[in-house]
C-alpha cells in the first residue's frame, strides 16, 4: 500500500515523513548509512576495494601501466581515474556512451583525489623523462541509491593505500625495462580525503539539510547533481561544492561542515580497521 | 596431438582438478535493491553480476507480438590480465551480448509479455575462463530472482579434450589458463531438464570421433551446474 503510494504522489509521501522529523527509511536528518569497506576482492586488478555506503556500491580497481612521461612534465607519473555508472545500477541510466551525469561525478571525483594531493606524481615517475608509472583507477557502480560520491571516494583511496608497486629496472642503454613482480612497495599516500554528500529539501518555513541522501531523497531535493559536497582530509577542510539546487542558508551551511567532519573521521576509522585487519591476516 | 600437457602424468589438471570436476560455484540471489532481479556468480575466479530490470514498457521501435529481450555484456576494465580499453562495443561484447540474447530467448515464455522489454545487464568483475558460462548462468538465477517466467533453466559449460597415455579424457569447465595453453574449448548453453541445447560454440579443430564425448561431458556438466544452483 505505501509502495504504491510512493510511486503515484511521491512529493506527498516524502513531506508526509519530513513533517515528522524523521526520513522514509528511519533515519534522523544528521545520521548517515552505515559504510562497509572489503578490499583484494579482485585479484586480477593490482589492488581493489569494494564499498557498500548504505545500499549504494562501488568497486574500484587499480591497474598499473608504464608509459614515457609528458616532455613538459618530464618527471611526473599519472594517475587516472574514470568513473562508471553503469545501466545495471540504475534504470536511471541508459546503455550507451556517458550520460552528463557521469562526465559530472568523474570530474568531481578526479579533482577531489588530484586537488588533495594524497599522491605525490613526482613518486611515480621512475626514470627522468623515460619512464613513469601510470595508475588507471576505475570506479564501477554496481547499486546506485544515492551519495555517490563519497562511496566512489572512499573505494579509490582504500585501493590506493593498499596498492603495491613492483620494482622495475631500467638499462639505460639498451632501453630495456624489467619489472619484478615479486618485490613490491607500497605508494606514500598523504592524507585521506573523504567526501560527505547532503541534500537540500524545499521545506515552508526552512530549507532542511539531509545527510547522506538516498537515491529517492536526492531526487526529492533537486535532482541528481543537486547535492553539497563537503571534503575533509585529516581533519583539514579541504572541499566544497554545490552545483544549483534549494538555497542554504549560512548557519545550516556550518552545520554541514562540522557534520563533515565527524562523518569523515569515523569514515577514516573503518578504512584503517579494514587494511590493519587484512595485514594481520 | 594437441594439449599434451593439459592432463599430467596422475590424472591432474592444471590447476590441480580431475578430468571431470566443476570449478567451485558460489552464488547469491538478491544483490542489490535497484534491479528487480539480480545475481552474483562465482565460477572459480570468474566473478560475474547480473541485473535483470523488467519486464517493462518497450521503446516504440521495438514493439512485437512477443518480449523483446535486450542482453548488455559488459567486461570492468580490471577484469582482464591485460586493463581492458572499451569494456563494451567492442565486436566480443556485441557478439558475446547476441549469444547470450539467443540463450536466454530460448528459456523465457516471450509469448507472455506482448510490446515488452526485459533488459539484462551482465558486468564481468573477474574474468579466468568461462566468462559466457558464468554470464549464463547468473543471468538465469537473476531471471529467477526477477519473477519472470521460464521454460526451464538455462545452465552453460565448457568442455575440452586432452590425452592422457594415448586415450581420449575429456576435461570439464576449462579455465583461462587451459584455453590459452592451446586446448580446443565447446561452449554449450543448454536446458538441462528438457535435455535440449540452446547455444554451441566451438571454433577449434577436433575430429569428429572425439565430438560425440565432449559434448556429452559439456551436456553432463550443464546438469551438474544446474543442480548446484538450484
Amino acid at each position: 500500500m505505501a509502495e504504491i503510494f510512493k510511486h503515484i504522489y511521491p512529493s506527498k509521501y516524502f513531506n508526509d515523513y519530513i513533517s515528522r522529523n524523521v526520513r522514509p527509511d528511519g533515519r534522523k536528518f544528521d545520521e548517515h548509512r552505515d559504510v562497509k569497506v572489503n578490499i583484494n576482492a579482485i585479484t586480477s586488478a593490482d589492488a581493489s576495494a569494494a564499498v557498500k555506503c548504505g545500499n549504494s556500491t562501488v568497486v574500484c580497481g587499480i591497474k598499473l601501466e608504464l608509459a614515457k612521461p609528458k616532455a613538459e612534465e618530464p618527471d611526473t607519473g599519472f594517475l587516472i581515474s574514470n568513473v562508471e555508472l553503469l545501466p545495471l545500477c540504475s534504470s536511471k541510466f541508459r546503455p550507451g556512451p556517458p550520460s552528463d551525469h557521469a562526465q559530472v561525478i568523474n570530474n568531481i571525483v578526479s579533482d577531489i583525489v588530484m586537488n588533495s594531493k594524497c599522491i605525490d606524481l613526482k613518486d611515480l615517475c621512475l626514470v627522468h623523462d623515460k619512464l613513469a608509472w601510470v595508475v588507471y583507477c576505475d570506479l564501477v557502480c554496481l547499486d546506485y541509491d544515492g551519495s555517490i560520491v563519497d562511496a566512489c571516494i572512499v573505494a579509490i583511496m582504500t585501493s590506493l593505500k593498499t596498492l603495491l608497486l613492483p620494482s622495475v629496472s631500467f638499462d639505460a642503454e639498451t632501453e630495456e625495462v624489467k619489472v619484478d613482480t615479486s618485490a613490491r612497495l607500497p605508494l606514500k599516500i598523504h592524507g585521506l580525503p573523504v567526501a560527505t554528500s547532503f541534500g537540500i529539501y524545499e521545506h515552508i518555513p526552512r530549507n532542511i539539510v539531509l545527510a547522506d541522501p538516498s537515491a529517492y531523497e536526492e531526487e526529492m531535493c533537486g535532482g541528481v547533481g543537486a547535492n553539497l559536497i563537503v571534503c575533509w582530509n585529516k581533519g583539514l577542510f579541504c572541499g566544497i561544492q554545490k552545483f544549483g539546487g534549494s538555497n542554504l542558508s549560512t548557519e545550516d551551511e556550518k552545520r554541514t561542515l562540522v557534520l563533515a567532519k565527524e562523518i569523515s573521521k569515523l569514515v577514516e576509522g573503518v578504512i584503517e580497521t579494514c587494511i590493519k585487519n587484512d595485514k594481520v591476516k | 596431438m594437441p594439449g599434451p600437457d593439459l592432463l599430467s602424468s596422475q590424472g591432474l589438471r592444471l590447476d590441480g582438478r580431475r578430468p571431470n570436476e566443476l570449478r567451485r560455484i558460489r552464488c547469491k540471489l538478491g544483490v542489490f535493491t535497484q534491479p528487480d532481479g539480480s545475481a552474483y556468480l562465482e565460477q572459480g575466479n570468474t566473478k560475474v553480476l547480473a541485473a535483470v530490470y523488467g519486464p517493462h514498457q518497450a521503446s516504440k521501435s521495438k514493439r512485437s507480438e512477443t518480449v523483446v529481450v535486450n542482453c548488455q555484456y559488459s567486461m570492468a576494465t580490471f577484469s582482464t590480465g591485460e586493463r581492458k580499453n572499451r569494456p563494451r562495443g567492442d565486436r566480443k561484447s556485441q557478439e558475446m551480448s547476441l549469444h547470450l540474447r539467443q540463450a536466454l530467448t530460448a528459456a523465457i515464455k516471450t509469448e507472455l509479455y506482448p510490446r515488452s522489454q526485459i533488459d539484462i545487464y551482465i558486468e564481468v568483475l573477474q574474468a579466468d575462463g568461462g566468462a559466457y558460462c558464468a554470464s549464463v548462468n547468473a543471468a538465469t538465477l537473476a531471471l529467477v530472482d526477477a519473477g519472470v517466467p521460464l521454460r526451464a533453466y538455462v545452465c552453460a559449460c565448457t568442455a575440452s579434450m586432452a590425452w592422457q597415455d594415448g586415450d581420449p579424457a575429456p576435461l570439464l569447465d576449462v579455465g583461462h589458463v587451459e584455453e590459452a595453453a592451446g586446448g580446443v574449448v565447446l561452449t554449450v548453453a543448454s536446458l538441462p531438464s528438457t535435455g535440449s541445447i540452446a547455444l554451441m560454440e566451438m571454433s577449434h579443430r577436433l575430429h569428429s570421433d572425439y565430438f560425440e564425448s565432449v559434448l556429452s561431458r559439456a551436456m553432463q556438466g550443464c546438469r551438474d551446474i544446474e543442480v548446484n544452483i538450484t
